[in-house]
């Protein structure tokens, strides 16, 4: 099973401005997991690279918050999953098991 | 940027082209980075006459006109022919009772809050001998800090966030030989102008490294 996950910076991300819940090592994790992961920000495209840089994880895509329906056309998954503080961002619904089983043991309130 | 700025104490990395270009519209034709961040922040000046300056510890930076416009519009969305004509109205307000005239202005820090307002605050001035409509013909120029023709060096408030006071600012720190990195080196500043907010209404100060 494919899956994908985006994240927002702003609100979301402990590295956030303001932080949020969700840390970069959950990012890392989910990232060595094999699924396919990218930030989706209003911040620059540049500034959002940099954090990955910074932490050293590789994103499969950098997008523009507007720019997260190129993404799906992009990337063939079973799942998008979506997360972030704005409205269209907001996961719908719970999320997949398997998204549950990497990020829910470092914080299992946030999911 | 100012360093007491936003971008410049929390976000400090260069915008790209390729940044800008993707950033998602808020109200075509102005996308995300067209609009400025609203901050908390707040600044000091000191105003005396010019003969008390004169023995006070920082170089003095003296006003020589103050101007003010505030039109009526004639519905919520001005259109393009009463921006033009409310800001060329105030342009020459603005060199009449200073004194001067376009050809005088060393450099202009005038209103950014929304990108395209700087647009109709400089032809309104003929900042450079320019007109209407010519704004980004005349953005093809060197309007760098090192150029002849220094556009908004403070960087404004898109560039430091919204104070609306940035431009003042950098008007009297160029003029005193303070701004720092900022330092427009392609013109000598001597005569500045900055103000705003609206097209249609603001507040704007002319000014000098030297009495009028």
């Amino acid at each position: 099973m494919v899956i994908l996950i985006s994240f927002d910076i702003d609100g979301t991300l402990d590295v956030g401005d303001p932080p949020g819940v969700l840390t970069i090592e959950m990012v890392r994790r989910v990232q060595q997991k094999g699924f396919l992961i990218g930030s989706c920000s209003d911040r620059p495209l540049s500034g959002q690279r940099a954090i990955s840089e910074q932490y050293n994880i590789p994103v499969n895509f950098v997008v523009s918050k507007h720019m997260l329906p190129d993404v799906k056309a992009k990337f063939e998954a079973d799942v998008y999953y979506p997360i972030g503080d704005s409205e269209d961002l907001v996961p719908s619904g719970r999320p997949p098991r398997e998204v549950i089983k990497v990020l829910a043991p470092s914080h299992r309130g946030f999911i | 940027m100012l360093p007491e700025g936003y971008w410049a104490q929390h976000r400090p990395e260069q915008l790209t082209e390729e940044d800008y270009l993707a950033a998602r519209w808020i109200a075509k034709p102005a996308s995300l980075f067209n609009n400025y961040i609203p901050i908390m922040v707040a600044a000091t000046y000191l105003f005396t006459t010019a003969e008390r300056a004169k023995d006070m510890k920082q170089k003095p930076v003296y006003i020589l006109n103050h101007a003010s416009s505030k039109t009526t519009a004639r519905s919520l969305t001005p259109t393009l022919d009463e921006v033009a004509a409310e800001t060329a109205r105030t342009g020459r307000k603005i060199y009449e009772g200073a004194g001067i005239t376009a050809n005088d202005l060393s450099f202009e820090n005038m209103y950014d809050g929304f990108a395209l307002f700087h647009q109709f605050h400089i032809e309104g001035l003929g900042y450079r001998g320019m007109k209407f409509g010519d704004a980004l013909d005349f953005y093809q120029t060197d309007i760098s800090i090192e150029g002849s023709n220094p556009i908004l060096p403070s960087g404004g408030n898109i560039g430091s966030g919204r104070s609306r006071f940035w431009m003042h600012t950098d008007c009297t720190q160029q003029l005193q030989g303070l701004a720092g990195a900022r330092t427009i080196t392609g013109v000598k500043p001597e005569i500045a102008v900055s103000g705003g907010p609206m097209p249609l209404g603001g507040n704007f100060t002319v000014w000098s490294a030297t009495p009028a």
